[in-house]
């Protein structure tokens, strides 16, 4: 599976974007909703809506995490919820072994 | 063993299919074989043509004279009428290992933006500037079957030495995690982001048997000896001049009865590999893909008394005697 350099870089200098992989990565294979996500990443809802799924012009959609592959929705009686997805698995656990390298060569 | 021999000379011989491919699409989507349909002058065509990089157009036109696409005189140049022929066999498909076509779409995307220039952003060739692109490359399926065939070669298991030249990111987990806890892995590699990388998961798994040095192979001297010495896919960024001198530094590491494991698409062996090498040129140190007669000539330049035993088309074993 081939995972695009420049996702996992982009990913790496959004700390919003990060945060919420790295907690989906924490509790994968299950499930969550938006304001369990917001609370854990300590942030406001409509940001972390934006970051999964882009919201209107202030966030570009195409870089949103549900755009890129990595975070798939999940529909259930009316309510979505967020699993990371196999490839964002994947996406997680390169970014993991990156961070020195990313710290001492970006 | 035999199916991942066949694995690795089947899907070597597809990534020189595809990347001849690839220098095709190149010459019609530039327009260079338009240019070249009538006799020209070689100055002329490099001068002429969109492309800015005009050192990479000239080694696309070497390509095109080594493949037989184009012919050139000492100032002309023209193109041949050219038919080239994939055989797809049921057997052959059932080894490629489909992961790396995206590299080589990648590598292709990034010839565009090298024929704007050498520096352009997206060019992730570098060793250390891109060590997270060579480490996707190194973790591809193909390259996980040589390391299996590395160590079914030198049957590599716990209490073994082993010393890994030009080790990159991957090897330090795959082949050290064979010789642990009680062996030794050495690798050495001369670029700080591939041993970046490499050095965090050593540390996550606490392999602690595992080395890793920032070294030259060229100037090395290594004060250990070892049961087996592995060096695949680095020989391609050596001088010719620095092969003997590698070769007699890896002998003299070696025990007697040790294996020197080398992994490399021997260009004898694959006649059309120039195109592949003209993609893997991004790399500013790439130089070439080594002969499998130019190895041996420098073992044979050596002052130890080896045996060379050849394992498909792709890998050659030499046990110090």
């Amino acid at each position: 599976m081939f995972i695009d350099p420049f996702v996992i870089r982009s990913i790496n200098r959004s700390e919003l974007r990060k945060r919420i992989l790295l907690y989906l990565y924490n509790i994968y294979p299950s499930f969550t909703y938006l304001a369990e996500i917001a609370r854990v990443v300590r942030s406001d809802p409509s940001n972390v809506k934006g970051a999964l799924v882009g919201l209107g012009n202030r966030y570009n959609g195409h870089s949103s995490l549900v755009s890129l592959g990595l975070v798939e929705i999940i529909e259930e009686n009316g309510f979505k919820y967020y699993r990371l997805s196999e490839y964002g698995k994947r996406v997680v656990e390169m970014l993991k072994s990156y961070q020195s390298y990313y710290r001492k060569f970006m | 063993m035999e199916s991942l021999v066949k694995k690795i000379d089947k899907n070597i011989s597809a990534m020189i299919q595809v990347a001849v491919l690839n220098i095709l699409k190149l010459g019609m989507e530039y327009r260079i074989f338009n240019k070249l349909i009538s006799k020209k002058h070689y100055i002329d065509i490099l001068n002429t043509n969109s492309i800015k990089n005009k050192p990479l157009l000239r080694d696309l036109l070497d390509t095109y004279v080594e493949i037989g696409i184009v012919e050139r005189t000492l100032n002309e140049i023209r193109m041949r009428d050219f038919s080239y022929t994939i055989t797809f066999s049921r057997e052959s498909i059932s080894y490629i290992q489909p992961d790396w076509i995206t590299i080589f779409e990648e590598m292709y995307k990034m010839t565009r933006y090298s024929f704007i220039t050498p520096e352009h952003p997206k060019i992730l060739m570098d060793f250390d500037k891109d060590a997270d692109f060579w480490d996707m490359r190194l973790s591809l399926e193909f390259n996980s079957t040589y390391r299996k065939l590395i160590a079914s070669i030198g049957k590599l298991k716990d209490e073994m030495t082993v010393l890994d030249l030009g080790c990159g990111s991957v090897s330090p987990v795959e082949i050290g995690k064979l010789v642990g806890p009680n062996g030794k892995y050495v690798g050495v590699d001369f670029s700080p982001g591939m041993l970046s990388i490499a050095k965090s998961r050593i540390k996550e798994l606490r392999f602690d048997w595992v080395i890793l040095r920032e070294l030259d192979i060229r100037t090395m001297v290594p004060r250990n000896k070892y049961d087996t010495i592995i060096m695949s896919f680095v020989l391609e960024y050596l001088p010719t001049l620095s092969l003997l001198k590698v070769m007699n530094t890896a002998m003299n590491a070696l025990y007697e009865n040790g294996k020197l494991i080398i992994i490399e698409p021997f260009r004898e062996n694959y006649p059309q590999i120039s195109a592949w090498e003209f993609f893997e040129k991004l790399t500013k140190e790439f130089i070439k893909f080594p002969s499998k007669s130019a190895i041996i000539n420098s073992l044979e330049q050596t002052n130890y008394n080896f045996r060379v035993h050849e394992i498909g088309k792709s890998v050659l074993v030499v046990e110090k005697l």
